[in-house]
């Protein structure tokens, strides 16, 4: 019943051409240099508010996991990386490439993230529903408990500076107290602007710190000569030869990718820079530094960081908590949409969920003829003037943050959260933690006032809840773990240092 | 000779123009301020009736969705614009956002329009619940009144709790002992429902269908007259408590203040036009809403009422 009606679903000609044109979309904006998968995903967001919801939704899946492939390309080509997501692996790309192996190099990236893609879409198909049973027993305590570890993964595993990752995840914090206060509706910081009633809108202020920032940061750099590209030869086969070789590779990838897309609050960035340290330190094959080795780590990283985005929407689409910025989008546009995620999604709209889960494989199929194509046309791309690609996206953005509020308040939003962007980023504060912390912010904040006022004060009730309890060890592990680790760590090097200073 | 002929001429003219202008509103491309997000409930009543109007007038009539501050951001727009007819706007239960110091609305601010929909509150327990009526509910409150944890479904100063609380008022209970517990939004309170982190949630009956139809929660009461028609089995406040308690959320239009009454009856009859159109009602039905009409005298004083509703139950809750 819910399979045909899926299949059905599937044949519609409009949403065949919208997963088409939103694939040609997301792999030229993953293409082009500091456009992200998070940017293409959030640019959809005023063409997609006037179609149903079905192709709404597959738009943003194609387009995100296109663009994610497609910052393999420049950062292959140019060392460039299109996406953070490719930024982990482009020294090893940028390397085969000028050794004149640019086919195994884009080849291992297309397969491995296919194979990454659908892997991570097998798993949302057959575990996402039993999840679904399992998060209707989630009260706020468990939600609490999730936002937290969330939070943490982020900021301890993403930064190199703990310092600075805090930094920017208690920004966003603060960021997150502005407007009604979540549970008695009174104004806070608003300072009697009706304006700022609302908070700080989340599109505005990702428009602002992601895409007008870096628009400014690529204003800065002087446009060099650009060198000539090293011919790419026949991929396919190759590529194939290559997945084949890598295979282990490939599945621990998938793997890193999907569990570490699973958690709130870590993204596809998060997922190429943990698997590629495991496959750098965990194998002999990926420890090697000529072209097996290299080929080795971009596989798994590439797989990775395709398998996160499948895994991100286990946790958006069961708990409606994003598990990462883009699945943050599509979240707001289900509810748009009148497709409000929730363990309920699984029960009023079966037809709908599945169809969107089998986007997921039909994207990642697609990728493989589509991505060889793309590498292909790239060349074009890459040599239009900046003069003309930057004023055009900075128009994407200004409507981007106003057909989402209606207000032009948004836009002005947009534009100081650049500057404010730009200038966090050009001294290291990285700004995925203060997102984050404007996203979890308010759940964190509403689940622990809602807990409080049902245990009328009573603390011990966080860990009472059987589930909730074990969120709250395993939250509390990964505190103690990371931050024991770089205390350690601190230690080890003062101690190293000591004999050398005396 | 001339001047009569052209007058004739023109009252020739104007006699169908005026005919026509009874129902013909909007005039000249005009805007509808939805005060909550496109897609929700208040989005989907709104746009089926604009669509109607728009038709009908063959004049655009675009939507424009601000839910920012929980419907402040809207209304503020609409109330601040010119009161010529060309931006109007969502009414509905405004009196909270005042006593919460969130903006300063009265009843005075608006030119009430007309209304179109009613839903009335409902009180849901989980399946299993020894609590199977609302006048066991009431007595337990008597007795303990910070016994039962209650989600609002929304703010606690909005439209379910309002009804729920007047009623517990009018029954002796010691209201500003009560454990009221705001949830964002009804699917957030049932969620809590349905993993046992709440005893009672406040809302409207539609948005209970999903869980109610996976046999997990029960409604025990709605706070309306009569039985809804799509709800035969769920008793009303008024035959179980004997008292005529109702209350809920509402959907009308109104612009801001200082509307010509001529202008606000053209509007209340080009909206009455489109109430009563097969598209709208059959619309309205599809959802669970209910189509409910008010002329613009009529919601004048329901807004009164709303108010001092309002007012009595937030002085309550926070003496």
């Amino acid at each position: 019943m819910v399979i045909s009606t899926v299949l059905s679903n599937l044949l519609d000609p409009f949403l065949i051409f919208v997963v088409f044109a939103a694939a040609l979309y997301g792999l030229v904006i993953g293409a082009i240099p500091g456009l992200t998968a998070l940017m293409a995903s959030a640019l959809l967001v005023p063409f997609i508010i006037f179609m149903d919801p079905i192709p709404a939704v597959a738009a943003i899946v194609t387009a995100s996991a296109m663009a994610i492939f497609a910052g393999d390309i420049p950062s292959a080509l140019l060392r460039m990386p299109g996406t953070p997501a490719s930024a982990a692996y482009t020294e090893d790309a940028y390397g085969l490439v000028m050794r004149g192996k640019a086919a195994s190099s884009l080849g291992a990236g297309v397969m491995a993230s296919a194979v990454g893609g659908l892997f991570s879409a097998l798993v949302l198909s057959l575990a996402a529903p039993s999840l679904a049973s399992v998060a209707l027993s989630f009260s706020s305590v468990e939600y609490f408990w999730l936002g937290l570890m969330g939070l943490s993964c982020a900021t301890l595993v993403t930064s190199d500076s703990l310092v600075k990752g805090l930094l920017s995840l208690f920004f966003g914090l603060a960021l997150a107290t502005v407007g009604m206060d979540p549970t008695s509706g009174i104004p806070r910081f608003t300072f009697g602007s009706v304006d700022l009633l609302g908070g700080f809108g989340l599109i505005p202020v990702l428009i602002g710190f992601f895409a007008i920032s870096e628009l400014m940061r690529n204003a800065c750099i002087p446009t060099e000569t650009r060198q000539k590209l090293p011919p790419v030869g026949p991929i396919l086969r190759v590529s194939l030869r290559g997945l084949w070789s890598h295979r282990v590779g490939v599945t621990k990838g998938s793997l890193i990718g999907t569990v570490v897309g699973i958690l709130p609050g870590a993204g596809s960035d998060i997922a190429a820079w943990i698997s590629y340290a495991v496959a750098r330190r965990g194998s002999k094959r990926g420890r090697r530094m000529d072209d097996d080795g290299a080929l080795e780590r971009i596989t798994v990283a590439s797989a990775a960081n395709n398998a996160s985005l499948g895994g991100a929407y286990i946790p958006a689409t069961v708990f409606g908590i994003p598990g990462d910025a883009i699945s943050a989008i599509v979240i707001s546009v289900m509810f748009i949409k009148g497709i409000n995620p929730g363990p309920t999604l699984f029960m009023n709209q079966p037809a709908t969920i599945y169809t969107i889960f089998a986007i997921f494989f039909l994207a990642n199929i697609a990728m493989v003829p589509l991505g060889i194509l793309m590498v292909r046309a790239f060349g074009a791309v890459l040599r239009l003037p900046p003069v003309y690609i930057t004023p055009l996206i900075l128009l994407f953005c200004i409507v981007g943050a106003f057909s989402v509020e209606n207000t032009i308040i948004a836009v002005a939003m947009a534009a100081i959260f650049g500057v404010l962007g730009w200038f966090l980023a050009a001294n290291g504060i990285p700004l995925a933690p203060a997102i984050l912390g404007l996203i979890l912010g308010p759940l964190i904040e509403q689940t622990f006032m809602t807990t409080m006022l049902k245990a009328q004060g009573d603390y011990s009730v966080f860990f009472d809840r059987q589930i909730g309890s074990w969120l709250a060890y395993v939250t509390i592990a990964v505190w103690v773990v990371v931050l024991g680790s770089r205390v350690i760590g601190a230690l080890r090097e003062r101690r190293a240092a000591r004999p050398g200073a005396s | 000779m001339f001047i009569t002929r052209s007058l004739a001429f023109g009252l020739a003219l104007s006699a169908p123009v005026a005919a026509m202008a009874e129902v013909a509103w909007p005039e000249k491309p005009s805007q509808l301020v939805v005060i909550a997000g496109a897609g929700g409930g208040s989005d989907y009543v709104l746009r089926l009736l604009a669509a109607e109007l728009e038709k009908n007038a063959g004049q655009p009539l675009t939507i424009v969705n601000q839910a920012q501050g929980g419907g402040v951001v809207g209304m503020t727009t609409y109330v601040n614009s010119a009161p010529d007819g060309s931006t109007v706007g969502q009414m509905s239960p405004f009196a909270q956002y005042r006593m919460m110091g969130q903006a300063d609305f009265t009843s005075d601010s608006f030119t009430p329009i007309a209304l179109v929909n009613m839903d009335p509150a409902a009180v849901t327990v989980a399946e299993g619940s020894e609590l199977t009526s609302i006048g066991m509910i009431a007595d337990r409150l008597k007795a303990e009144p910070a016994s039962l944890r209650i989600s609002c479904g929304g703010g606690c100063s909005a439209s379910w709790d309002i009804p729920f609380v007047s009623l517990m008022l009018d029954e002796g209970v010691d209201v500003t002992k009560l454990n009221l517990i705001p949830a964002t939004g009804s699917a957030a309170g049932l969620q809590e429902l349905a993993s046992g982190g709440v005893d009672i949630v406040l809302s409207s009956l539609p948005e209970t269908d999903a869980l109610r139809d996976a046999g997990m929660v029960k409604n025990v009461a709605v706070f309306s007259a009569e039985r809804l028609e799509r709800y035969p089995d769920v008793p009303t406040v008024a035959a179980e408590m004997g008292k005529d308690v109702s209350g809920g959320t509402w959907r009308g239009i109104a612009g801001p203040a200082g509307m010509e009454p001529e202008l606000v009856a053209r509007i209340e009859a080009a909206v009455k036009v489109a109430f009563d159109s097969e598209t709208f009602q059959s619309g309205m039905k599809d959802r669970g809403f209910g189509a409910v009409w008010m002329d613009a005298a009529t919601l004048a004083g329901f807004m009164k009422d709303h108010e001092l509703q309002t007012e009595r139950v937030i002085d309550a809750l926070n003496p």
